[in-house]
């Protein structure tokens, strides 16, 4: 067992050392390694699943600590371990990891095969797995934050994989420091932690959550400093403007990073932090509006951008959000089911947008494709699929989930929270604006006249590396419908239950619910889904009113959402420029005028007091020599006249 | 007549005096080297002298170890000699002021 959490950490990190030590491994054997590793984790993963599953439901738990760190300063004492924790929530997230990482690799030998710097992609996949397995096996918050920032790093690293281009420097930069920000509200967090508990073991600081004085407001504020940092993993509203750029990156980085595995690690951490939240209703409530509110605005964006994976990048904040809801409304398996079916049907929409771009040369704008169904059979079946999947069709993965996270918003609202009718709300027009954006990419990529007869004439199938794992994932899409049917049963509930029911003492707050269910919200969300896909069809599929004329009958608000509410603007202008002019300011009148004056006259003045005394070093040997022989006679003389 | 304590402490005084006079007027580094080796021999016989007079070998020791870091001394002053003639092929330490302030 404990050979077998090794294993999942440390493959990775042994494929991560072969190939970035391994100078003169051939491109085969990289294609070996790298994936390789990942496969043998994921084995791994399998294993200690099936392991927990043996175990009795209380007992489902295993904390290996390996290293205490004890320090004893004065009347204070802080105490911390170090351990690899297996509970159900983290084996969840390892089997997510391990095995839709392990496709996105195998995917990713066809789709970089030819690139320069294979060796360096696959190293910094396989840092990445690695870092994000520490994220989720931590059993202290101090070694979460280590794979937490090691995620930033290797999302900044694989961003600017294509370091020659400015714009994807850029945007690794951009998504670095905000992800910086997101690491300070929890470093804060961590010191509050210290001070208050003397711990950061996930144990140690939920066994006493419940002993900190002033009626719950420090442990808001903590929990709002921790959903600082999840927010900005996680891109939700405001620190969210660094995933569409990070789109620069390759696709395979956007599916496994971007869109399955590291932004959704805020939504782990308020699953993993939920006692925190259970004491801190209002900081719940923050969550799930910042889920709900970014559910639309993500859409919104979606709806009028023309890049196909900018497009699939607001989906993945919008659909985040979704679980930032779920957790919101403390139903927190239901966060973590759509957590887990994302990662299936979006790695796969990645996927077949990468499939698009390697057919049309790297083209990105949907605006010069279409037609493309009959050049590109598999890829159109696969695209279909992960687009049943994420609007939420029947015996689609997404249906599942997303039903569980809006019934569960409409049974917290109509027992008594008001304030989460809005939150419903707003996911339900969510559900009909992503039918909407969805199948717009779905018809004007695959649907009608081809725009760009030279692109579509060269048009071609991606081969066997990139199918394959389409294929699987395809059959995850449609299989993760059954993890849970609404209103029947629910596997991830069950499976869940013992780490989101294990009685920390004093558990205050709203009460942590069964996945709810209810026709009422049910039958809404289809009946909009199913608006939503007729509105798609008509606009983009009939052209009855073509979408130039839907445009121009909300001009304002076409502009608002083409420009993306200009808050790149806003934070260029508000943020940005007021730093660079500062600095501008300092470098100008600071470092020139004060510093280096300081510098320069320390050096002036020298030179000025010395220029006399130089004129002592003659450079002749015998002035030395006299000099040598007056102190000598000086001395004799003063012992032999007064001296004694 | 035999020579007394002061009659070697005088020539000491001498040669002492003869040797710092080469050292400061000459400009040949050899002849120099010659005049420190003057001074210090002049040391050396008034520390025997001393010795003798006293009836201690303390003095006596220190001329050794005078000898032996004035043989050093040559040693290192002649194969700097002999660079500098290499280089400049004259031999004058006035022309040596590249250390001048």
């Amino acid at each position: 067992m404990d050979r077998l959490m090794w294993g999942i950490l440390l493959l990775p990190l042994t494929g991560f050392l072969i190939n970035s030590l391994g100078m003169r491994l051939s491109n085969r054997a990289v294609s070996l390694v790298g994936p390789g590793s990942v496969l043998l984790a994921f084995l791994c993963a399998v294993g200690s699943f099936f392991w927990l599953q043996g175990q009795h439901s209380s007992a489902r738990h295993s904390d290996l600590v390996f290293w205490n760190w004890t320090l004893v300063a004065g009347q204070s004492r802080f105490h911390l371990d170090f351990g690899l924790l297996l509970d159900p929530l983290s084996s969840t997230m390892t089997l997510v990891i391990t095995g839709v990482g392990f496709l996105i690799l195998l995917y990713s030998v066809g789709y970089m095969h030819g690139e320069s710097g294979y060796r360096r992609f696959f190293a910094e996949m396989d840092l990445f797995i690695f870092t994000m397995l520490l994220l989720v096996l931590a059993d202290n918050y101090l070694w979460l934050l280590v794979g937490w920032a090691g995620v930033g790093l290797t999302s900044y690293l694989l961003i600017g994989y294509y370091f020659e281009r400015p714009s994807a420097v850029a945007a690794a930069r951009k998504a670095f420091v905000m992800n910086v920000i997101g690491d300070w509200g929890i470093m804060v967090a961590l010191f509050m932690m210290l001070i208050l508990f003397g711990t950061m073991n996930f144990s140690g600081v939920f066994n006493q959550v419940h002993t900190v004085p002033f009626d719950g407001r420090i442990i808001t504020v903590m929990g709002l400093l921790l959903l600082v940092g999840a927010v900005a993993k996680s891109a939700q509203i405001p620190l969210y403007t660094w995933l569409p750029d990070a789109m620069e990156g390759p696709t395979p980085v956007s599916a496994l990073i971007h869109a399955a595995t590291m932004v959704t690690a805020g939504v782990y951490l308020v699953a993993r932090s939920y006692p925190i939240y259970q004491h801190a209703p209002k900081a719940l409530h923050v969550v799930a509006l910042i889920g709900a509110v970014g559910t639309v605005y993500a859409a919104g964006m979606g709806l009028t951008s023309n890049d196909i994976k900018r497009i699939l990048a607001y989906s993945t904040m919008s659909q985040i959000a979704y679980m930032f809801v779920g957790v919101g409304v403390a139903v927190y398996s239901a966060g973590m089911l759509h957590l887990v079916e994302h990662a299936f049907f979006k790695a796969l929409l990645f996927m077949g947008a990468g499939a698009v771009m390697h057919a049309m040369q790297d083209e990105l704008d949907i605006r010069r494709m279409g037609g493309l169904k009959e050049k590109l059979p598999f890829t159109h079946l696969a695209f279909f699929v992960g687009v049943l999947s994420i609007i939420g069709t029947p015996l689609f993965s997404g249906f599942s989930s997303k039903e569980e996270v809006i019934g569960s918003a409409f049974e917290r609202a109509s027992h008594g929270d008001p304030i989460l009718w809005l939150v419903w709300g707003l996911a339900v027009v969510t559900a009909l604006l992503t039918a909407v954006y969805m199948f717009r990419v779905f018809f004007l990529v695959f649907y009608g006249a081809p725009r760009d007869q030279h692109l579509f004439d060269h048009a071609h199938e991606a081969g066997p590396y990139m199918r394959v794992p389409m294929m699987a994932l395809m059959a995850l899409s449609v299989l993760g419908f059954f993890l849970a049917i609404p209103g029947v049963y629910n596997e991830m509930e069950a499976w869940l239950s013992p780490v989101f029911h294990s009685g920390y003492p004093g558990m205050g707050g709203p009460a942590i619910e069964p996945q709810a269910f209810s026709w009422i919200s049910l039958v809404i969300t289809l009946l909009v889904t199913a608006i939503g896909v007729f509105m798609a069809w008509r606009i983009y599929y009939r052209r009855e009113p073509t979408p130039e004329r839907v445009g121009a009958a909300v001009p304002g608000l076409y502009r608002l959402l083409a420009n993306r509410y200009y808050m790149d603007e806003i934070y260029d202008a508000v943020i940005v420029r007021p730093i660079v002019f500062t600095f501008r300011l300092t470098s100008r009148y600071f470092e020139a005028d004060l510093v280096d004056a300081a510098v320069d006259g320390t050096g002036a003045l020298t030179r000025v007091l010395s220029g006399r005394l130089r004129r002592v070093q003659t450079g002749y040997v015998r002035n030395y020599a006299l000099s040598i022989m007056f102190g000598a006679v000086l001395l004799v003389g003063y012992f032999i006249v007064g001296g004694r | 007549m035999t020579p007394g304590s002061e009659h070697f402490l005088i020539l000491s005084a001498i040669l002492f005096t003869v040797g710092a006079l080469g050292v400061l007027t000459r400009r040949d580094p050899l002849i120099m080297f010659m005049s420190i080796e003057l001074m210090l021999n002049a040391v050396n016989l008034t520390f025997v002298t001393f010795s003798h007079y006293l009836g201690s070998a303390d003095g006596q020791v220190f001329v050794f170890i005078i000898m032996t870091v004035a043989a050093a001394e040559v040693v290192v002053g002649l194969a700097l000699i002999v660079s500098i003639f290499q280089r400049t092929s004259r031999i004058d330490v006035d022309e040596l002021d590249e250390m001048r302030g």
